[in-house]
């Protein structure tokens, strides 16, 4: 049996790498309809020190670059006629881990505190 | 225990005792003969001794001179102590009781006044008289120190042993200051005493027959000793003694006991503190406390049949179990206690000796503060000395514990109570691991409480008469100085018990040169009588207990014991239970004598005034000769008059209570409320209900609860829910009228106790409705009320509103004050422009988005556990 991968990519900046988000937590909505995307929150890096920080709601998730262990790939699979064969999507060398306790937002202070 | 005599040794000590004790006691029947001044005593029973009395029966011509001359024979006894120091001379002539009293025949016989031979009796007393007259002229002109009994002697016959010349017999030159010599005579001391020893031949019918006995006892003494003393003479001076008495060594030091069996308490007392010292064997020494094989202990009740201190000191024993689990004896301090002068600090240091310690004493001339004595405590209770050789642990012995302040007992009893610290942590005390002897005098001393709580309490008595007459005759044996049992005996009993005031009173009579210790030396010697203080409850005993030998002790014994006002009361508390007759008339006589001690001590009191202080122990020692009696009487200790005060001041806080609670309306007299009120006002508080749920009673009945309730109220009393004893809540009056008003027979008018609930119930809603009473009384003035003469009010008010009279303070009432809303904050510029509203909440935008945005993040805590899935690879193709 055999599987066949794909490595070639079409586009001639060869394959892209992306990165795994990793939360300790939960993402929730206040909304019910879950059907189109939604804008989650923003992720920027700290100037200084390559931080990665990430907005959530209110929010505010400091986390740091890991590198994996095993380097991960990403496969699509693409079916044609009775043949299955993988197409190589990215590889996944590090991820973004925010595992660390959120600090939360203030908003709405008073001007007279 | 191998330190204690065997029991046959220890036996013979107990029997001997017995023994002392049975010959004793004739010797305690005359103890007053020994405290009387010696001389008078001495003629009175010279008179009436039957042995003295057949030699010489001629030789008493004049009675009745003799009496007249009795006030000058109390300067006699001065003559003694001279004639002893004199020189002794040959008996130049006998001198009799005649001669003392310048007798006729005397006279006749007397060669320079030879006209006097033929005179009438009464020519003979006119002269005598003037003899008298002369010679205390004569007295006046020597002005000597020995003058007087010198003058004296020339009173009753100046002529014969006064001259001017050079007389024929021994003499001693006296020149005075105007250059008048004068020759007296030198008398010998044998002489003196014969003379004595004749004038024997007065029968007195008042004479007892113990001091008659008493009296030829001693005599037969003096001349027993007179014998001895010649065939004593030559050996008398040894040079060693008197070296030993200008030593430093005091007689209580050189003969203190230096071994077990010289110690002169009682037996049992020495065994319980030895024991006690015993059982500390096992923590200091390591060693297993030896317990007694059951045969010696059978030895030991057998004979606890005839001593009852034996067979106490078994029955201790026996009470097993005495170390705790740390193996030291339950009671870590020995408290000695017992009159002074027994020996008990001397026991003390012998015995923790005996048990191989070394004592480490602390008395009262130490420092005693807590600190002081927390240093003492460690160094005696943890540490060894080095310089001893024999390295023996630490005995402490704190001697005069009863004057040590009370910091510094609360800390021994801490020490010692001090158990072995648990845990790791190291504690400050560490666990008492010496024994300590504390002694004291008085057990019930109030610093000794909390020490006496966790002692072996050993009462340490005064020596027996009988031991200690033995000692003192050992030591003076060792002295070499003769003293005969009878006043070994005397001396013995003056001291009562104090062995150390008995030898020091030895060696004080022996630093007078005496070879020999006579009873007139004890009887005369101004020391070494017992301290007789004596503690209320004895005084007291000693007050309602015939005295016959001395019918003065009851008064010495009052002025002695001091407090006169506690001894009334205790007279006072007894009298009725000691000696009555049908009539009460001894109750009565004391009841008045008592009335005027009273009236005496309160005038002292009240005017600073002591000047009649001194008459109280006279009313005292009247009450004491009214109440006395033979029949032993257990006196009682005076705590009733302290009860009823206390008592009293409680009942009088209660009348207080009530006359501050009450309303004003009610009463405002406090001898009418104690008289008038109080009694009966129980009767009011108890309604007469059938039942206590107040629904179902009658209008009559719910009209007297009322009433009740409001007089509760009006005197301030109220129902108070109290847990009593056995755990039940029940309601009582408050403040306690029932006490005040009946003497203990107040359960018969106390309501049951539901109907107490029902009243305590309906007296909170009288109060109730008394403060809103009280709230409406205020606003009924100014506002309309439904009666018409508020409506008058009410103009009146509204009237006195238009001239807006003020109200005055009282009735003014606080007005709820209007909450002001304060205008929506403007915000200004730097330059005071009002900046619009919508530019201040301009800037906020940002906040606005993130707390509308949809999206939130819920935090998990703890550890991220991935979700793994598993992939087959079916799924994969």
């Amino acid at each position: 049996m055999q599987i066949y991968v794909n490595c070639k990519n079409e586009s001639e900046g060869g394959i892209p790498e992306w990165a795994i988000v990793e939360l300790q937590g939960l993402i929730q909505t206040k909304k019910q309809e879950n059907s189109s995307a939604t804008v989650v929150g923003d992720m920027h890096y700290f100037n200084r020190n390559r931080h990665p920080v990430l907005v959530l709601g209110h929010h505010i998730l400091n986390g740091k670059e890991v590198k994996l262990e095993h380097p991960m790939a990403v496969f699509e699979k693409i079916v044609i006629e009775d043949r299955t064969s993988y197409k190589v999507r990215a590889v996944v060398k590090k991820k973004i881990l925010f595992k660390s306790r959120p600090k939360p937002i203030i908003s709405n202070v008073s001007d007279k505190v | 225990m191998s330190d204690y005599p065997d029991p046959e040794e220890e036996y013979e000590l107990m029997y001997a005792d017995e023994l002392e004790m049975l010959n004793e006691d004739e010797e305690h029947n005359e103890p007053n003969i020994i405290k009387k001044k010696p001389l008078p005593a001495k003629r009175s029973l010279d008179f009436s001794s039957p042995i003295a009395k057949k030699p010489i029966p001629s030789k008493i011509t004049s009675q009745p001179t003799e009496t007249n001359l009795t006030p000058d024979i109390s300067l006699t006894p001065n003559l003694q102590p001279l004639e002893t120091i004199e020189a002794i001379q040959p008996p130049s002539s006998k001198r009799t009781a005649e001669e003392l009293f310048g007798d006729i025949d005397d006279i006749d016989f007397n060669e320079q006044l030879p006209s006097k031979k033929q005179k009438t009796e009464e020519e003979n007393d006119l002269d005598l008289i003037e003899k008298i007259l002369e010679g205390r002229r004569l007295k006046q002109m020597l002005l000597e120190p020995t003058g007087r009994s010198l003058g004296f002697r020339s009173s009753y016959n100046a002529k014969e042993n006064l001259s001017l010349d050079i007389p024929r017999w021994a003499f001693l030159p006296l020149t005075n200051a105007d250059g008048d010599r004068v020759y007296v005579k030198l008398e010998s001391e044998e002489s003196w005493d014969s003379s004595l020893d004749m004038t024997t031949d007065q029968i007195s019918l008042q004479s007892t027959y113990a001091s008659t006995w008493d009296e030829a006892r001693k005599i037969l003494e003096i001349k027993q000793e007179r014998q001895l003393g010649l065939v004593d003479d030559l050996s008398q001076p040894l040079p060693g003694i008197n070296t030993d008495i200008n030593g430093n060594v005091l007689w209580v030091e050189k003969y203190k006991p230096k071994s077990y069996v010289d110690l002169l308490s009682d037996e049992p007392v020495n065994r319980a503190l030895l024991h006690w010292l015993h059982l500390w064997d096992k923590i200091v020494f390591k060693k297993e406390v030896k317990t007694l094989e059951p045969q010696q202990r059978t030895t030991f009740s057998k004979r606890a049949g005839q001593f009852q201190l034996t067979n106490k000191w078994r029955g201790k024993k026996e009470a097993e179990v005495e170390l705790d689990e740390d193996g030291r004896p339950h009671h870590k301090v020995a408290l000695l206690c017992g009159p002074p002068g027994v020996g008990k600090t001397t026991l003390a240091h012998l015995l923790a000796k005996v048990a191989g310690y070394r004592p480490v004493e602390l008395n009262a001339s130490d420092e005693r503060s807590a600190d002081a004595f927390r240093n003492a405590l460690q160094s005696a209770t943890l540490m060894r000395s080095v310089l001893d050789a024999e390295q023996r642990p630490n005995c402490l012995i704190l001697d005069e514990i009863d004057g040590a302040p009370l910091p510094t007992v609360e800390l021994l009893v801490r020490w010692c109570t001090a158990t072995v610290p648990e845990g790791k942590k190291k504690a400050k005390t560490q666990p008492l691991k010496r024994p300590i002897i504390a002694i004291c005098n008085d057990l019930y001393a109030p610093s000794l409480r909390p020490l006496r709580a966790v002692s072996l309490t050993v009462l340490v008595g005064g020596v027996s008469p009988a031991r200690l007459s033995l000692r003192l005759q050992q030591v003076c044996g060792a002295e070499r100085l003769r003293l005969a049992a009878r006043a070994a005996a005397a001396l013995a009993a003056r001291a009562a018990g104090d062995v150390r005031a008995a030898i020091l009173l030895l060696s004080f009579l022996k630093a007078r040169d005496k070879a020999q210790i006579t009873m007139e030396d004890v009887e005369n010697a101004a020391i070494g009588t017992k301290d007789c203080h004596k503690s209320l409850l004895q005084a007291l005993q000693s007050i309602f207990t015939t005295n016959d030998s001395d019918p003065g002790a009851a008064l010495k014994t009052i002025q002695a014991a001091g407090e006169y006002d506690r001894l009334a009361d205790g007279i006072f508390e007894n009298y009725l239970s000691s000696r009555s007759d049908g009539r009460l008339r001894v109750s009565c006589e004391v009841s008045s004598w008592l009335q005027l001690h009273d009236a005496l001590s309160s005038w002292v009191q009240r005017h600073q005034n002591y000047s009649v202080y001194a008459a109280l122990p006279l009313v005292l020692a009247r009450c004491s000769t009214l109440l006395a009696s033979r029949t032993p009487i257990r006196v009682k200790f005076p705590f009733q008059a302290q009860e009823m005060y206390r008592k009293k001041l409680e009942l009088e806080g209660i009348v207080q209570s009530v006359l501050s609670g009450s309303t004003p309306s009610v009463c405002n007299n406090r001898n009418a409320l104690l008289l008038d009120v109080l009694p009966l006002l129980p009767y009011l508080l108890a309604p007469n209900l059938r039942t206590a749920n107040v629904q179902l009673c009658s209008e009559n009945e719910r009209k007297s609860l009322r009433a009740t309730a409001g007089a509760m109220c009006d005197y301030g009393l109220q129902y108070v829910q109290q847990r009593t004893p056995d755990g039940l809540y029940a309601f009582v009056l408050e403040p306690p009228i029932y006490k005040v008003a009946f003497y203990g027979t107040e359960e018969k008018v106390r309501p049951p106790p539901a109907i107490r609930q029902a009243i305590s119930r309906e007296q909170q809603l009288e109060v109730i409705r008394r403060n809103e009473e009280m709230a409406s009384r205020v606003p009924n003035k100014g506002k309309a009320s439904d009666t018409p003469k508020a409506t008058v009010d009410k103009k009146t008010a509204s009237t006195s509103k238009d001239k807006e009279v003020p109200l005055p303070n009282h009735l003014q009432r606080l007005q709820p004050k209007a909450v002001v809303r304060s205008a929506p904050q403007v915000h200004k510029d730097f330059f005071g422009r009002i900046v619009p509203l919508s530019q201040v909440q301009r800037n906020d935008p940002v906040a606005d988005v993130i707390s509308s945005s949809s999206v939130f993040y819920q935090y998990q805590e703890g550890f991220n556990n991935a979700v793994r899935r598993n992939v087959r690879v079916r799924d994969l193709l």
